[in-house]
């Protein structure tokens, strides 16, 4: 693969990416540009939620707050407009697809209780104290699951490192994947769960559980086994990058 | 981080090759500073364009005809292709100022001639990835057999084509994360080949190559889709 620094190294070294640094500002600030679009809604929630954000290009920040409501606040380029379908306490924000796809960044506060559905293409994903099920998919993100007590969990990124930072609560599955990024999950040293674990690059570092898992199998590309009671299936999928667990 | 600081790395950013730490950090100066995320754009649209340059070596001659066609046509016709793009990208009519109008003067003159250099020197240079390493036969008619691959290969090719005749309208950010991830699958599924060609009987291998056949066709469906 033709690579940027090669061909810029190739060209001139880096005096030659200052230049076209330079050159990208006066670009820019030449032309003038259109001014962003915000999108704000705020939808009171009854029963249990359900939120579904389809992004394409931009961040998306969820956090769970005390208030029974759901709180978007989106900023868009004029390029991107944003989709809203509501049926009760079903909410779906959708970005729409144009030639070529605006920028949108996300920041979202919902009850915790919320179950989340988060598809995008490219930008970070960060979930922050909710407990309903995750669901997240997407292409080029590096995720962030924090203070997730959490049922069940679904992340797959091709590219883009997983950090789970919370506990299981449910019957699961959780289940990680990513293809060129590290799988990085943090539990309670009392967790009871499944592990399966699978790295191709066979760099698997289970820290303090270790010693407390009754292995079934220790290969280098795979370790699975017991932890404690046993229970739902903790799945970390990673290619390669690598696969760390640590006690909280 | 400040502004010099993300100079320092953003080719790093933009080739993917940060640490998670510098790229959070990047990121974050990324998400406040609009001078950097235009030179990030600018750059994306750098690496497109040099990785869509054909693999030709054009004769000294061919080059000298393409300079003079160049430099006869572009005062004539740069202006109104650019205001025409421009109109194009945000549907509405622009006045510019003299500075502005000089800067995007200056700014059109450097980068044409800065592509003429790149496109020069690369195409002055023996293609080094026109060929890929020859796959493993044995390992090719096996999964060729795998009902299973076969259908994976097939729905690849399928949404490859599919992928290919809209690539162009997606803008160059979106291009690159589509290479990245491309790139990611790649090396993903030659490492598992090449594993189980040494050991047939490696069960985590072929899971994993399951793995990312499946993310192969999950890529391709979502971008095919645009
Ligand atoms: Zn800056």
């Amino acid at each position: 693969m033709l690579r940027l620094k090669d061909t810029i190294e190739r060209c001139r070294g880096r005096k030659l990416a200052r230049l076209l640094a330079l050159l990208a500002c006066l670009f820019y600030l030449a032309i003038p540009s259109p001014a962003a679009i915000k999108f704000d809604r705020t939808y009171n929630i009854k029963g249990q939620a359900h939120l579904t954000v389809a992004n394409i290009n931009g961040a998306i920040t969820v956090t769970a707050w005390n208030r029974r409501a759901i709180a978007v606040s989106a900023i868009n380029e004029p390029s991107a407009a944003i989709a809203e379908q509501v049926s009760g306490d079903e909410i779906s924000l959708t970005v729409k697809k144009a030639m070529p796809p605006g920028k949108v960044s996300f920041q979202i506060f919902v009850p915790a209780d919320t179950d989340l559905r988060l598809n995008n293409y490219l930008g970070r994903i960060e979930v922050r104290g909710v407990r309903g099920d995750v669901s997240i998919k997407s292409y080029d993100s590096e995720v962030h699951l924090i203070d997730a007590a959490i049922p069940s969990v679904d992340v797959n990124v091709t590219t883009g490192s997983i950090f789970f930072d919370g506990d299981l609560t449910g019957d699961g599955p959780y289940t990680l994947q990513t293809l060129n990024g590290d799988v990085d999950v943090s539990l309670p040293a009392t967790t009871s769960f499944q592990l399966s674990t699978r790295a191709l690059s066979e760099k698997i570092n289970l820290g303090g559980f270790l010693n407390s898992l009754s292995s079934e199998n220790k290969a280098p590309k795979s370790i699975s086994g017991t932890h404690l009671k046993g229970g739902p299936r903790l799945s970390l999928i990673a290619f390669t990058g690598r696969i760390l667990l640590h006690k909280k | 981080m400040n502004c010099q600081e993300c100079e320092e790395i953003i080719s790093d950013y933009v080739d993917g090759a940060l640490e998670p730490g510098a790229q959070t950090k990047i990121e974050h100066h990324l998400a406040n500073c609009e001078a950097c995320r235009a030179v990030r754009d600018d750059l994306l649209q750098i690496v497109h364009f040099s990785k869509q340059l054909p693999l030709h070596i054009p004769t000294s001659d061919l080059w000298s005809r393409i300079q003079t066609e160049i430099e006869a046509e572009q005062p004539k016709t740069w202006w109104a292709r650019s205001k025409a793009r421009l109109q194009n990208l945000y549907g509405r009519d622009f006045k510019f100022s003299i500075p502005q109008f000089a800067a995007i003067a200056a700014a059109c003159i450097i980068v044409a001639a800065i592509g003429v250099v790149v496109w020069q020197k690369n195409n002055s240079q023996v293609p080094q990835f026109a060929n890929a390493a020859p796959a493993d036969n044995q390992l090719q008619t096996k999964l060729a057999n795998d009902p299973s691959f076969q259908e994976f290969e097939q729905t690849i090719k399928q949404l490859k084509e599919s992928v290919e005749q809209r690539k162009d309208t997606w803008g160059p950010e979106l291009r690159l994360s589509f290479e990245r991830n491309m790139t990611s699958i790649d090396q993903s599924l030659n490492d598992c080949r090449q594993l189980l060609s040494r050991n047939p009987n490696d069960e985590t291998c072929k899971e994993l190559l399951k793995n990312a056949y499946s993310e192969k066709v999950r890529v391709l469906q979502g971008f095919a889709n645009f």
